[in-house]
Parts: structure tokens; sequence; C-alpha cells
């Protein structure tokens, strides 16, 4: 029996990786519209925006493909004068979409995290089958994993054979 | 078809309605749903399952679940597997077993000449023999006479998975304790995971007589499951085992999956914030003549039998014992028909309720113990021998003895945990003591073997362990059990019986053949320490890791060294508690999931274009070669060399690792991490740098281009990707967290397609552009930004090939398009497809160095001929000072060289020595590369040689392969020495 589960590539999304003193992060964001997340491992949503904090010094701004050059330069404009580094980093990774009743449970094969306590709208850096990355939870039933886009076809692989064995 | 002739026409928690067929060896036989395959085995009257380790004794089932050794069996067809054990194995249609360790047969085995050599093979005669002439010739032998099972030869077709959970709460063990403390838990709102090793859940409480607030033992079971199966917190893993316990209260579990067509199981690794163990006790054997033979089982073991599967274990028992457990197995003889002849017992007086239990037609011998079992495939009787007297003896006919020499509670997990174990003397056992993470112990494995007082101790620590995370407890039940049976435990401290015959075997340790003689004569040699003995012995280190023979080994020992069992100590608990099959811990990780190999936009381009793909390092995937129809390698790589060296290549450099540096500090970092300055590099140029490691050893060599005032885009060596971005993370973060600076790993956001060749930029220029190709527009390490093809590029003119060359980086998304557009508008050039082989040449014809050649981990940038990229006026570098000693004191180095070999056809093979005569023996060198060079139309090398740059036009010799060759030192620039090319 395989799981009920769908898992395919993503439509790109645009990313962003910002990197800097908290301070610094916060008032280049701030002045471009978004807020900083206030703890590494969450989440913050803003319009066609969502900024992700990856670390204390580190967050991934996600946002429409279509904004991704206007942001960066809205970006690299109020990061002038500011220890802050914006770099385009839409291409270094590769989502993959786990959709459907069961896309929890191929998960829990795949990362340690606790999915429990992996509520909606959450994500986390996390290793999706030794190789880093990170999750996003969208709804009770999807998530969106992105990987290294070198180990893309990797970890599709990988994923598609934790959906055949329920 | 077999008839089950000794199942019992009544009873047991197996489903008659379901027959089951199975084989072994051979044989089809019958069983039911429910039945283990040792119970269906026992059901058909079989009482040989296997052979024993070392003598090759004949083995029926002595125990039950992980404790039976015995009924070690090799599972055969699409899930074989070698070792398993009949008294864990559910049954299943069509199962297919044999028995392991005999040949040619279970019943005719040749082994059994191991049993008269037995003389002359005591314990640890392995340390003592085959010194003469060579191990590795008696090796083999050994191995195959030990050998088990046999490995699958095939891949199995089920297959197993590894999955993460958590939990506020993991009890281990679903019996009387654990249900109890998993139901406390669960009625709060923790996360509960409950696990359990049976094929139900129950443990000593299935088939009991004993009755809670009013219930049936069974009746409180099912309530109690019930209940837990409503909670959406609580989660029931049954038929699992705890197999591991490791920091941060992380426990890993095999959950067997004995019903799917597709998985054999589940490894799960779980992190639990508070642990609770009602793992139970195992009961103990006590060691007498022959008390491995088929028919001796523990008593607690003949119980199971009986209650669970309804099958009886023989037709007339005698009974051994030494405390009050065993007499609840005589009162379930007596109802399932099997007639009890004698108890024998080690005390000297009982209650009268135990006398009570006695059946009249009973004999009871007190102060009594068993001496010898007779028979050979299976127990026809015992010798008794009264503890008085020794000339008191007399035998007794029987076909099943049943043994009980107390009980050890399961503490291998709390051991495993970090917890410390203290001896009771009460229970005559090692119990749990101090906890060393967030642990508790109920029931049997605390050394709580009273009923009702196990089951409120369950309660309790489960309140326990939800309180502790904060949650509000609920009330205690108050538990109350009545028993015919008084359960005080009442023990006599009884380890052996005393034999004095050498020939005769009394087993310690059932899987490793370990009898009391070896124990002794190991205590004789000054085996004292249990570590030592258990090593020297192998005790304990068989596949049940000693379940049952461990504490009575210890036990054995104190009473031989006339010390305290405390003092005696007891061995390491180490994961994992039960066999666990390779394929658990692989997971879903087999096939070409085992390794990660990274791919760039192209890389299917390559493998549809017939190249030969390898690990180019850092698990990147890259094309060695692309043989055409016909081409061997050798063959192939020359036309790519010549099409770099005469008309336009193209190869795929997305894997060089890549990093983007930025802040005000950019500069300071990269005149600290290379040997040379960075200081004056303009915008939009690029400069080689060497990196070194403290000890002023090359670490990494690369280009770095200023993309902007504080902005940088580093290169690297494709295989120390990963090992860069660790060493650049620890310096900003440790060595220098004063520097304003940031950087980024970027390897995989850009493709990279490098055009290389004289054609290059010809070819270049028919391509829609912004950039500008002129030599004077766009000169040797300057960097272009702009569209190309309307792709957005950074072309970099960096050389690796000693051609014009051109690195066209393009965000991963325009990478295929970049590269099929390429080789579109190459056509009419003769574009050729390059890879890692033909760039290998090229770059030994340029005397490029290469991580791994040349840069081998002993070489400094002087070794190499590179000592002006170290600048003498920077104030520090990383590895300055380390090199500068070196320098100072160190005059003969190995240092890079070129060789043409005296024969131009002789290849030198890469790392053969390099000597000064042609008998010499002493290496003063290596060969680092060695090829065949189209260009040249000759075989060149280069190589490391001690003060090589003073012995050029030396000859030397390479003794490789069975074949002298000898080559003349050269510079090691074999093409364009002067650099034009790159540069035109």
């Amino acid at each position: 029996m395989t799981f009920d589960v769908s898992i395919q590539y993503q439509e790109p999304i645009a990313l962003i990786d910002v990197r800097g003193k908290q301070d610094s992060m916060e008032a280049v964001l701030v002045a471009s519209g978004m807020n900083l997340p206030v703890v590494p491992n969450a989440i913050l949503h803003s319009g066609s925006h969502s900024v992700f904090r990856s670390g204390r010094h580190w967050c991934i701004i996600m946002t429409d493909m279509k904004r991704e050059s206007e942001l960066i330069d809205e970006l690299n404009r109020h990061c002038r004068n500011i220890s802050v580094q914006c770099t385009w980093v839409t291409d270094a990774y590769r989502a993959i979409a786990l959709v459907g009743p069961d896309a929890k449970e191929v998960l829990s094969q795949v990362t340690s995290i606790d999915l429990h306590q992996f509520e909606v709208g959450s994500a986390t850096v996390t290793e999706l089958f030794s190789v880093r990355g990170f999750v996003v939870r969208k709804s009770p039933d999807h998530f969106s994993l992105y990987c290294e886009s070198s180990y893309a076809d990797y970890t599709m692989n990988r994923l598609r054979k934790c959906a055949l064995h329920h | 078809m077999s008839n089950q002739s000794t199942r019992l026409p009544s009873g047991g928690h197996i489903d008659r309605n379901r027959i089951l067929e199975f084989e072994f060896n051979g044989r089809n036989l019958r069983g039911y749903h429910g039945d283990t395959l040792a119970s269906a085995l026992m059901a058909n009257g079989i009482d040989i399952v296997s052979r024993s380790f070392k003598y090759h004794r004949p083995r029926g089932f002595q125990s039950v679940g992980h404790a039976d050794i015995s009924s070690m069996v090799q599972v055969l067809g699409s899930e074989d597997a070698p070792n398993l054990l009949a008294s864990v194995i559910p049954l299943r249609q069509g199962l297919r077993v044999r028995s392991v360790n005999c040949w040619p047969s279970l019943n005719l085995d040749i082994g059994t000449i191991f049993e008269l050599l037995s003389p002359v093979i005591p314990t640890g005669f392995y340390y003592k023999t085959f010194m003469w002439p060579h191990w590795h010739m008696f090796e083999p032998l050994i191995r195959k006479a030990a050998g088990f099972g046999h490995a699958p030869d095939t891949t199995p077709v089920r297959t197993h998975i590894n999955r993460f959970d958590h939990c506020d709460v993991l009890v281990i063990g679903a019996g009387p304790s654990g249900l109890s403390a998993a139901l406390a838990a669960a009625r709060t709102d923790a996360r509960v995971i409950l696990v359990d090793d049976g094929v139900q859940p129950g443990g000593a409480l299935v088939g009991s007589s004993a009755s809670i607030n009013g219930k049936s033992a069974t009746e409180w079971i099912e309530e109690a499951i019930e209940e837990l199966d409503k909670y959406s917190n609580a989660t029931r893993l049954q038929h699992a085992t705890a197999w591991g316990y490791f920091e941060g209260n992380h426990i890993v579990i095999y959950e067997h999956s004995p019903n799917s067509t597709q998985l054999i199981g589940c490894n799960r690794r779980v992190w639990a914030k508070q642990v609770i163990f009602a793992t139970g006790a195992f009961e103990r054997p006590i060691v007498f003549e022959n008390n491995d033979r088929p028919g001796v089982m523990l008593a607690s073991a003949v119980s199971s039998y009986i209650r669970t599967y309804a099958v009886k274990p023989g037709q007339t028992a005698v009974v051994f014992t030494n405390n009050n457990s065993a007499y609840r197995t005589i009162a379930d003889l007596d109802r399932s028909g099997i007639s009890v002849s004698t108890v024998i017992d080690t005390r000297s007086q009982l209650t009268s309720q135990m006398k009570d239990i006695i059946p009249k037609t009973c004999q009871l011998h007190l102060k009594s113990v068993i001496r010898k079992v007779h028979g050979s495939r299976r127990v026809t009787g015992v010798s008794i021998q009264s503890r008085t007297n020794d000339r008191d003896t007399r035998k007794i006919q029987c076909d099943l003895v049943c043994v009980s020499g107390g009980w050890n509670p399961i503490v291998h997990l709390f051991s495993q945990s970090g917890g410390n174990l203290d001896y009771d003397d009460g229970i005559q056992a090692f119990v749990p003591s101090t906890p060393a993470q967030n642990t508790w112990v109920a029931g049997s494995a605390n050394g709580t073997l009273n009923l009702e007082n196990a089951i409120n101790e369950g309660f309790k620590v489960g309140q326990s362990a939800t309180t502790a995370l904060g949650l509000s407890a609920q009330p205690l039940p108050g538990i109350e059990v009545s028993d015919h049976f008084d359960d005080s435990y009442d023990i006599d401290e009884f380890w052996n019986v005393h034999h004095d015959t050498r020939r005769a075997k009394a087993f310690v340790d059932l899987a490793g053949d370990v009898t009391l003689d070896d124990l002794f004569l190991a205590m004789r040699e000054g085996y004292e320490s249990v570590e030592h003995l258990k090593r020297y012995t192998t005790t304990g280190m068989g596949l049940d890791q000693g379940k049952t023979s461990n504490v009575t080994a210890i036990g054995i020992m104190a009473r031989r060294a006339g010390v305290e069992k405390s003092e005696v100590g007891t061995t390491t608990f180490r994961p994992p508690y039960i066999p666990v099959e390779f394929g658990a811990l692989a997971g879903s990780r087999n096939g070409d999931a085992v390794l990660p190999y990274r791919h760039t936009p192209m890389t299917q381009w390559h493998k549809s274009a017939g190249a030969v793909m390898f690990e180019a390092g850092a698990r990147w995937l890259r094309p060695s070669h692309y043989p055409r129809r016909g081409e061997d390698m050798e063959e192939s790589v020359r036309r790519e060399c010549r099409s770099v060296r005469e008309g336009v290549g193209i190869y795929d450099g997305s894997p060089l690792a890549k990093f983007a540096i930025n802040g005000p500090d950019s500069e300071v970092l990269l005149n600290l991490l290379y040997t040379n300055s960075f200081s004056n590099l303009k915008v939009r140029q690029g400069r080689y740098g060497i990196m070194l490691l403290e000890d002023g050893r090359i670490f990494d060599d690369g280009v770095t281009f200023r993309l902007d005032d504080d902005e940088y885009l580093m290169t690297g060596t494709t295989g120390n990707g990963n090992l860069l971005e660790h060493r650049l993370n620890g310096f900003i973060s440790v060595e220098r967290p004063d520097l304003d600076v940031r950087f980024i790993p970027v390897t995989s956001q850009w493709a990279n397609a490098t055009v290389c060749g004289p054609l290059a930029r010809t070819m270049l220029e028919k391509v829609e552009s912004n950039i500008g190709f002129a030599g004077d527009d766009f000169p040797f390490m300057h960097m272009r930004e702009g569209l190309f093809a309307d792709m957005p590029v950074r072309i970099f003119r960096v050389s690796f090939t000693g051609e014009l060359s051109y690195e066209i980086n393009t965000p991963a998304r325009y990478g295929l398009k970049l590269w099929t557009h390429m080789m579109e508008i190459g056509h009419e050039f003769g574009i050729t497809p390059v890879g890692s082989e033909a760039n290998h040449v090229l770059r030994v014809e340029k005397g490029f160095i290469s991580l791994a050649h040349e840069v081998d981990g002993t070489t400094d940038p002087y070794d190499l001929g590179m000592g002006w990229i170290v600048s003498e006026k920077k104030p520090d570098f990383v590895g300055m000072r380390a090199l500068q000693i070196r320098r100072a004191g160190d005059s003969r180095r190995q240092q890079l060289i070129g060789l043409r070999p005296t024969s131009p056809t002789d290849l030198l093979p890469e790392g053969a020595p390099l000597v000064s005569t042609e008998n010499a023996t002493r290496s003063e060198g290596f060969v680092s590369a060695g090829v065949w060079s189209p260009t040249l139309n000759e075989s060149i090398a280069l190589g490391l040689l001690v003060n090589g740059r003073q012995r050029i036009e030396e000859t030397v010799y390479v003794n490789a392969n069975g074949k002298i060759s000898s080559a003349v030192v050269t510079e090691p620039t074999f093409y364009d020495r002067a650099g034009e090319r790159l540069r035109m």
C-alpha cells in the first residue's frame, strides 16, 4: 500500500538570503515593509513576502518570482551603510511540495523535527535525508521542502521511495 | 501435514479459525493465527529447532521472546534472513524456515564431533592455539564451523523504513505496570507512546488467574487498551522493541510489520521528554548438568506456552526451583493436564499455600537439586540429589523440566541511559538505582515483583512523569489485586549445582555454549574482573547479549571468589538490546538512494550525450569523458583535448565551490585567508590565491573576483566546498568575530558553462549579448556582467586548461538553456563537450596544480614553485608563522617537477615512487599525475621530488607494476610556458 500523498517539484519562488546582525537585518526589513521574526526557525508573512528567520543572523525572504529583481534592488538600496548582505539564492534551492493526507507520515521518515508541534505556517531549518534544507508547513496536509538544488533529484528520489511503503 | 499433536483442545490467545500453513526444514506444518513460530513448532511436536554454537548440541525451546536464543532459525524465500528467533517470529501463511548451525541436517549434524573434541577446545582455546603457521590459515574453516545462518543472496522483496517521532512520555513495556503508567500519563494532555515487544499487550498478566479491582486479568488488559486507544494523544506500538537508548532521551525502536506485504519493519527514532521503563524481568535458569537438553525450560516459559498458545510443552514434568514463582507453573501444568511428578526445591521449607498448590500425586523434595538431566535429543529423566547428603540421589522419569532460578529485572535500557544499578539482596538481582536522564522505573523492572504493587507503582510513575512535565496529574486509582496465589517471592540464593565430571556439561550461557567449567577455568587462569571473564569466555556475548545468563555468571563468580555480587559488578549494557538487521538501520536508504549525488542543471544532458559519470568530490556527479561510438576512454580523452587546444571545447564547471563575501572587512578577511594580497584588487578583476592551514600547508586554491567595493565572489576547489564553508564559518565565528563580514555559499545558485579554446572568443561573439569579448575589452582575469542570449550572466576570464577561456555563470534555472545554446552556436566551430579526464590532461600539460595530486596535504607554496604567491609585506595570514619556521629549518623538501619518460610511450602511474638509480629502493618522491599528452604526442608527468628544482635534467626512475621506467626531470610546465595562449 502506498501513502496518499503527492510529491512534486513546486513552481519556483524567489528566495533572497539576508545576513547580518539582528538590529541591522531588522532595519533593512522594516524599511522594505517586512518584519523579522523574533526567534530563529519562525516565519512571518506580510503581503506577498514571507520572512523565514533561519538563524540568529540569517533570514530568507520568500516572494513571488515576479518581484524577485524589484525586491533585491529595494533591499540593496536599504542596505547601504548597513552591514547586511542580501544575496539572490532563488536557484540555490529547489522546492518540493508534499501534499495529501499522508504528507506528515512521509515527512516523518525524512526529518527529525517534531511534526506534532510544527504548526501550519511554521518553518524550520532541518536535514532532509542528511542534506541541509528547510521546511514550511502551508496547511495541515501541505509541506514545502526546500533543499539545495544540486540535491533536488536525490531528495525527490528518496521522498518517492518513502511514499511507497505504508 | 501435521495435526498439532500437542495443542490443548481449548484456551490460549490464538485464533483457531485462522489456520496458517508453514514450512520447517522442508516439512509442511500448520499453526494458528496468534502463534509464534516457536509455539506452532511446539504444537507440532517439534523438540529440536537448532544446534548449538560450539558443540552442536541439539537445542529446543528454553524460554520465550528475545531470551530464547535456542530457537534460532533461518527464514527462507523472499524475506531471507539469518539468525531470527522462532520465539519472536509471528506465524504467517507461507513462512519458510530452516534450522541453523547444522550440516548436513538437523538430525544428522557432523558438527557434533566438536563435543567429542571438547577436552582440547576449552574456553579461550582460540587465544592459545592456531598460532602456527598463521591464524589466517585456520580462520576460514573456523568461521565456517562457527557460522549460524547465511546472509541473504538477493535483495529482500519486503523492505524496512526509518522514521522519527517525538513524545512527552515514552512507556517501554505494556505489562501490568507499563499499562498503568501509560494510562496515568495519557489521562493528562501528555503525548504518550507505549511500546511493547510482545505479540500482544499484557506481559505477565496474559492468562493470569489474578483479578484486578474485581475484573479478570484479561478484562483489565482489554479495558486498559480500549481506553488508551481512545486517546488521540496516545500511540501504541505493539510487537516493537526499544533496542537502544542514547543521549537526550533518544530511544530507537524496532517495530515489526508482520502483516505488511511490503514492509519487514520500521526503525523509529523517538525523542521523549520522560521515559518510563516497565520492561519487566527475565526468569533465570539454574546451572546443572545437561541443563540445555530439549525439554528443559524456564518455568515461566512453560506457563506462557500453556496460557498464551495452548500448547503442552511435555507430558510429565518435574519442577526445579529456588523461589515461589515456579509454583504458578505447577498450577498451570496441572490445569493443562500435564502430570507434575516431582517438585525439587532448594529451600528447606515452604509455606502451606505453596504446599497446597502441589498436586497430591506429586512428590516434593526440599533442600534438593537436580544433579543431572538424562536423555540426548529430549529429556527422558532427571537425577536428583539432596543438598545435605550427596549420596541421597534418585532418578525420576520425565520429559519436561521446569526451572526457576529467580528473576532478573530487565535493566538493559536503564543502564544504557547511564543509570546506576545496585544489587538487591532481597530479590538476589541487580535493580535500577540512580537515573542519569529523565527516566522512571516501575514494576518488576524495578524489582517490584508483587502484582498489586507493580500496578500501583506504574500509575505512580506515570503521574510523576507527567507532573515533571508541568501537567496536572490525575488522582491515582486505588488498585486491588486478589489472587489465590500468594506471590511473595522468598528466594533462596542458588546459582548452580556442583558437579565434578569434566566431560559433563552444565551451561551458564546457551548462546555461546559457555559452561560452568569454562567460568571456573577462566577464574583459575586469573580472569577475575567480570569484563575480562566475559571476553575470555564469551559469556553474555552471544546474540541474546546474556539476557538470561549474565546475572547467573556474576552470581557464580561471586560465590567462587567469595565476594559480594555488587563487588563483581555488571558488564556494560550496550545497544542493541535485540539483534537488529542491517536493513532496519538503512531503512529506505538502499539502491540508488544509498549515496546522495549532486547534480548540475546539465547532468541529464551529459548522461544523454553518453558521458561516463563519476563522483568528483563533495558528492558532485561529473562527466569523466564523452565517448563516441567505438571510442575507448583514451581515444575520447585525446579527441576532447585536441578540441580545446585546436578549436573550442565546453565543460560544465557548475560544481566549482562559490561563496559570496560581503562587508566592509571583506578585504581584511581575504588578506588573512590567502597568502597573497587582495588589497589592490580592482572591481571586476580577479586574483588567484592559495589558502593555507595553520601548519603552513596548502588547504585550497581558487580565484576571487571583486564584484563591488565590499563584495567579492570567492571560488574554491569542487571537492573542498563543504570543508571550505565550515572553515570560513569557523574563522569568522571563532577566530575573528570582530570582522564585519558575511559569506554565503552560492555554489548551487550558479550554473557554469566554460567555453575554452582558441576559437572561444570568435564563437562567443556570435551570441547576442551586451558584453564585449575583444581582448582589450575583456582581458584575462577580469569579469563582466550582462545579458547573454537574453540570460543574465557573469562571465569570468579564467583558465584551467591554458587556453583562452570564458567561464559563463548564469542562475541555475538557465543552466541547461545556456549549455544547449552554446552547443548550437558552437556547432559550426566543432564545439566539443569536455570531461574531467581531458581537463586533467590539459592542466598537467600546463603544470597547473590540483588538489589531491600535487596538493597532497604535505606541500606548501614553495614546494610547488609558487613562493611568488606568498606575500612578504602582509603582517599576517593563516599559516604564515608555521610556513616561516618550516622554511627556515628544512632544506630537503619535495618540490614540484615535470617528468619526461625516456621512452615517450611509457606512462608513469600516479603515486609511483621516484628513485635516483635503477636499483635504488629509497623513495625520493612520487609521480603526482601521469598522462599521455595528445598535444605533445608523448607521455608526460608531474611529480614531487626531493630538491627537485635543483635536479632539472637529471634522470630518475620509476619502478611500478613490475616495470622500471626512466624519466628526465624537467620544469613542470610542458606547454605554452609563457602563458600567451590564455591571455590572447
